[in-house]
């Protein structure tokens, strides 16, 4: 089965977000615009960065270029409309605002090689898809940049495609460990659907919640520099730490070290996007016992690979491909380049 | 004036006639001073495309590299006509415009966070846009009537920027950040506007970055809402922060 299918199967909105830039993000984003061509799948088509620009404002390296269809409805900035080749009649201006002009909606007339670079909240983003959608689109891509995933959050977008690449690094396994890890956080698994019901009810806090739903809310405004605070508010009833926005390395390792009774809570955060702790440490907090569930699991749809490096180095294709699919076994793996 | 008149579709280097494409050139090469380093330099030139390339002068550095200064004719040509560079459409208002603005259209004191984050610790850059004292004739933020400027200096980590922004309720954060040739702190940039979204405060800040590559371009793909690259003084920065703040209705 094919990107597109897996895709077009699960989700309305999919986001194409990568572990870094220059992961194959675009090589992914124009498979999955060609096979949805020859399937008559109409897309919408925006980004949360800048796509289809020829050259790579960081590199210098080329870069793929996007061709839309006719038909296809698309989100871009005032600015790019102007240097895209395709004929795009333009159904509404935004008051969203970008550094390259306000945000613009779409219709491709006559097919032709386009820039996206959309909207730059992923609260907008939301406001941004659904509006392609109800004008006709079938499938909205939205296609992340550099390393931002921040999309993929499930109140935005339905499933993501996860795009990796030997330019993280020249190691393989270690390509293959940082992948690992985006792929845990995002999919990690959810709460029990009664303690979801009451945590999106009835708090919008960062919460203590004990053995029998009671909702102690906490007088902090952010987990960040607060772990002290979380952790001395736990008690022997304590049964989940709720936590509205990120969790960072210093809040998780301050609980672990000023609660003893840390193994006993599981922490809860709205999804994987909010989490900012690296593989080491994510090891670390996983040994010590330390219990991380969500709110949303990220519907991580499938891997791409792109196992060439713009630094010039690159990766033998199937071995690339046999390992990563090797440690992701519940996921398809592909290889966008070939 | 010069009595030739220039064809700016074929611009060729000037040197003491009109298109005779005489450039000078320098390097230096890890290999020790000698005739062979001199015709390795030439060699080279010749490489790069330059015609005729002569090593006018070359000395020792010691442990074994060479410095070199070469002549050569480029054999290339611009088309001058053709070249288009984006420029900041906003006209940008000076200190006192700046500080009548929030008076009319804020109607209250703003708070501006500015930081070098990371590892980063240049702290030149955020110096001039915020401190009291300016830089080049322009006063920095500090100085503002109207705007409450809080510089967290060098090496701020994200998570403390972010902190801090929550504490004082900001308007506006600029960070500032050399990006380097090997793109080390591209990730760093992007991870700040990554933590402002899963504290859920992306759409009330106006978010600028600022250093010496960055353009607006490159802003677009990080997340923020402006870049301001070499040449911007704080005025230009703060038109942009009061201005943004009216037009995206967070006063």
């Amino acid at each position: 089965m094919e990107l597109v299918d897996l895709v077009h199967q699960k989700c309305k909105i999919v986001s194409i977000i990568g572990m870094a830039k220059n992961a194959g993000k675009t090589v992914t984003l124009n498979r999955i615009i060609e096979d949805s061509y020859d399937r008559d799948i109409n897309l919408g088509i925006t980004s949360t960065g800048r796509d289809g620009e020829r050259i790579d404002v960081l590199t210098n390296t080329e870069k793929p270029a996007i061709y839309a269809f006719e038909g296809n409805i698309i989100a871009t900035t005032t600015g790019s409309i102007e240097i895209s080749d395709a004929t795009i009649e333009i159904i509404e201006i935004t008051d969203y605002r970008s550094p390259m002009g306000k945000i613009v909606l779409g219709r491709v007339i006559d097919g032709g090689y386009i820039e996206i670079a959309g909207p730059q909240t992923i609260k907008e983003m939301k406001v941004i898809s659904d509006r392609i959608l109800q004008l006709g689109a079938d499938l909205v891509l939205v296609d992340g940049s550099i390393n931002r995933i921040a999309v993929a959050d499930p109140n935005i977008t339905d499933g993501a495609v996860l795009a990796t690449g030997a330019v993280l690094s020249r190691s393989m396994d270690k390509v293959i460990e940082e992948t690992l890890h985006q792929k845990t956080l995002l999919g990690l698994p959810e709460v029990e659907e009664d303690l979801k019901g009451i945590l999106i009810d009835n708090t919008r806090d960062i919460s203590i919640i004990d053995k029998d739903f009671n909702i102690n809310r906490l007088n902090i405004k952010t987990s960040i520099n607060s772990g002290k605070v979380i952790a001395d508010n736990i008690d022997e009833n304590s049964k989940y730490v709720f936590m509205t926005g990120s969790l960072v390395t210093k809040t998780l390792k301050d609980i672990t070290e000023y609660s003893k009774l840390y193994k006993d809570v599981t922490i809860v955060v709205p999804d994987g996007t909010k989490i900012f702790v690296g593989p080491k440490d994510w090891l670390k907090f996983k040994k010590k016992g330390v219990k991380i569930k969500v709110l949303n699991t990220i519907n991580v749809i499938a891997i791409t690979l792109n196992p060439y490096s713009p630094l010039g180095y690159y990766f033998n294709p199937e071995e690339f491909k046999e390992k990563m699919s090797n440690y992701i076994k519940d996921l398809p793996v592909f290889d966008v380049m070939i | 004036m010069a009595i030739e008149k220039v064809d700016l579709t074929k611009v060729k280097p000037y040197g003491d006639t009109l298109n005779d494409g005489m450039m000078q050139t320098a390097f230096t090469l890890p290999i020790p001073y000698g005739d062979e380093a001199k015709e390795a330099a030439r060699i080279l030139a010749k490489k790069m495309g330059l015609e005729d390339p002569e090593v006018v002068h070359y000395s020792d550095l010691g442990v074994g590299y060479t410095f070199f200064v070469l002549y050569g004719k480029c054999q290339h040509t611009v088309d001058f006509s053709k070249i288009e560079v984006p420029k900041v459409e906003v006209d940008s208002m000076d200190k006192y415009g700046v500080e009548d603005y929030i008076k009319e259209n804020v109607k209250r004191e703003i708070t501006v966070i500015g930081a070098c984050t990371g590892t980063d610790a240049h702290t030149v850059g955020i110096d001039a846009i915020m401190n009291m004292k300016g830089f080049d004739g322009h006063y920095g933020l500090e100085r503002y009537v109207g705007i409450n400027a809080i510089n967290m200096g060098s090496q701020v980590p994200n998570e403390e920027l972010v902190a801090k922004a929550i504490e004082l309720d900001a308007d506006a954060i600029l960070v500032s950040q050399i990006v380097t040739q090997k793109d080390v702190h591209i990730p760093n940039l992007t991870e700040l506007v990554e933590l402002l979204e899963a504290e859920g405060l992306r759409d009330n800040v106006v978010l600028t970055c600022g250093g010496p590559r960055i353009s607006h371009e490159l802003a677009k793909e990080l997340g923020y809402d402006a870049g301001f690259g070499t040449g911007s003084f704080a005025n230009d920065v703060a038109t942009f922060i009061v201005t943004e703040m009216v037009e995206r209705k967070l006063v």
